[in-house]
């Protein structure tokens, strides 16, 4: 046996030592609770959506001639391919529901503020590249929705000031959807997104062992008395994250299993549905779209996205001119009944 | 018999690591001593120096910007001009026991015709089905007489002009397009086929 170890050593100079400093992160106390641990859960999703996207591009065949009919094959024909369709699109759907609210309870804790306000820009690029993914895997199915979605998202760009034009016309390979776009979107959902949202991933979890994991404000009286206030990463904080792990694959499985992925009808470029909707998390934009004329309703969604990427900086200045400490936590509050509302109203309604 | 002058060593103990280390950092140490000697061409040595540093990085950004260049260049599309052309729709013949006419040009787009006077050149009102707002397709419906947009709710008259909906905040109205009689025929001024990323260099 001490061969064996000698031989590896030999050729993989790590020791255990070495190993266990790098892996061990003193973990706070408060990360006992299953909702601290939000950042994990769609880090663990997209795990899974990568195995399940790798196992659905063995049949998935990107043209507008054959997209729809891969896809029906898939879902009706191989052996398990419903199952495995089901969980990539439930598993993003998950991905997203959880990233959202992993930024909820950064938000609300305030976790982002000095010295982490990088790692929530980060984060911010993480959500965008994620809503891309989801927008380009809908696309790709190559039914109605796919098709009218990703014509209204192509003319959406188009109406950004200076690069608009040019967006779309990257997006779509052309001034309107041809055959040249399905394999576009294909790329970018499954090559060019992932890779960027692997390389965001570890930079963000990078600066998060740079930072240390923040502790809150009741936690750091605790820790000041004798008794300690953290706990170790390896095994105690990832036996609750694969118990997580687990308890998300039951969901997933149980989901998939009741409410299959469905097709919609094939495209069809000369009819829009009298009732189409995008998935639900961009009801938000879509319901704003039809409240406003286009050129405001992009420019201030643009100006929203933009301050959620500048919080950190937005907060330290609305809380100098306000002398409000939680002024942030009340904007919150105000910001998230109206995405709960106007996707709500979105979803309730047929126009 | 061949040297063994260049055969890799396969052992690298972490000691030698740790001695090669510490040869650099005594190798830095004393290229730092011996370039303070104003007499051996300081000066001369910082800009050749500098200079070097500059061609470099500035290498490095032309070759590796050229190469983005061409990538941006490659992945965009060929140029999209919207070339009108006039096209056949139907003989007046067959236009006669309808009021109106669904017509799909060339580059794919559906015109709706409707017959908005006689059987004249100015008789014929030809619409683009495509929504201005987004680019859905618009639908006729005909117990509120308008063209509705399912997409974002635009709606529209009879004649394409927005009444309701981000269409008419933005005051957009449906492409109207020309038409003409020829020999018994109607003809419309349409968009021809598209060219698309495919087509590019044929």
């Amino acid at each position: 046996m001490g061969r064996v170890a000698a031989w590896f050593h030999e050729r993989i100079p790590v020791n255990g030592r070495q190993l266990r400093e790098l892996t061990n992160e003193p973990v706070p106390n408060h990360l006992k609770n299953w909702w601290f641990c939000l950042g994990g859960t769609p880090a663990y999703l997209f795990i899974v959506q990568i195995v399940t996207g790798i196992l659905l591009a063995f049949y998935y065949q990107a043209s507008t001639e054959t997209a729809y009919d891969s896809v029906h094959n898939i879902s009706n024909n191989l052996s398990f391919g419903w199952y495995i369709r089901s969980l990539h699109k439930w598993a993003a759907t998950l991905m997203i529901a959880t990233m959202i609210l992993h930024q909820l309870r950064v938000y609300f804790t305030a976790a982002y503020r000095r010295p982490r306000e990088i790692n929530w820009l980060i984060g911010m690029c993480i959500l965008m590249c994620t809503l891309l993914t989801g927008f380009t895997g809908y696309s790709l199915v190559f039914e109605q929705l796919s098709f009218w979605g990703a014509t209204v998202a192509a003319n959406i760009s188009d109406a950004v000031p200076l690069i608009g034009g040019w967006a779309k016309q990257m997006l779509l390979a052309g001034q309107s959807y041809n055959e040249q776009t399905l394999p576009r979107l294909y790329i970018l959902h499954a090559a060019v997104l992932p890779a960027t949202i692997t390389l965001l991933l570890v930079v963000h979890i990078a600066f998060i062992r740079l930072h240390g994991i923040s502790e809150m404000a009741t936690e750091k009286k605790e820790n000041d008395g004798s008794k300690s206030g953290y706990f170790n990463f390896f095994p105690d904080h990832v036996m609750s994250e694969l118990m997580i792990g687990l308890a998300l694959m039951t969901v997933l499985s149980a989901l998939a299993t009741i409410f299959p992925a469905s097709m919609g009808p094939r495209a069809d470029a000369l009819m829009t549905p009298e009732i189409i909707k995008p998935e639900w998390f961009f009801y938000v934009s879509f319901r704003w779209l039809k409240l406003f004329s286009l050129t405001f309703a992009v420019l201030s969604s643009g100006l929203i996205v933009m301050a959620m990427f500048l919080w950190p900086w937005i907060d330290v200045a609305l809380r100098k001119i306000t002398r409000m400490e939680d002024i942030s936590v009340y904007i919150g509050i105000l910001a998230t009944l109206a995405l709960i509302g106007l996707t709500t109203w979105e979803a309730l309604v047929a126009h | 018999m061949r040297s063994t002058t260049f055969r890799a060593i396969g052992f690298c103990s972490q000691q030698e690591l740790v001695k090669r280390r510490g040869d650099i950092a005594v190798k830095k140490e004393y290229d730092k001593d011996n370039s303070a000697d104003p007499e051996s061409g300081e000066t001369r040595r910082t800009f050749f120096s500098s200079a070097g540093t500059v061609c470099m990085v500035g290498g490095l950004a032309a070759g590796y910007g050229t190469l983005g260049y061409c990538a941006l260049r490659f992945l965009m599309p060929a140029g999209t001009d919207e070339n009108l052309d006039w096209q056949f729709v139907a003989t007046l013949e067959s236009l006669e026991k309808t009021n109106s006419y669904d017509y799909i040009a060339s580059s794919g787009i559906k015109i709706v015709f409707a017959r908005v006077a006689g059987m004249t050149e100015t008789g014929f009102l030809a619409l683009s089905n495509v929504c201005p707002h987004l680019g859905c397709q618009v639908f006729w419906e005909a117990a509120n007489d308008r063209f509705f947009c399912p997409c974002h709710n635009g709606v529209f008259d009879a004649s394409g002009k927005a009444t309701a909906g981000p269409p008419a905040d933005a005051r957009q109205s449906l492409t109207q397009y020309e038409t003409k009689l020829v020999d018994g025929a109607l003809y419309v001024k349409a968009p021809l086929k598209t060219v698309t990323a495919s087509t590019r260099g044929t």
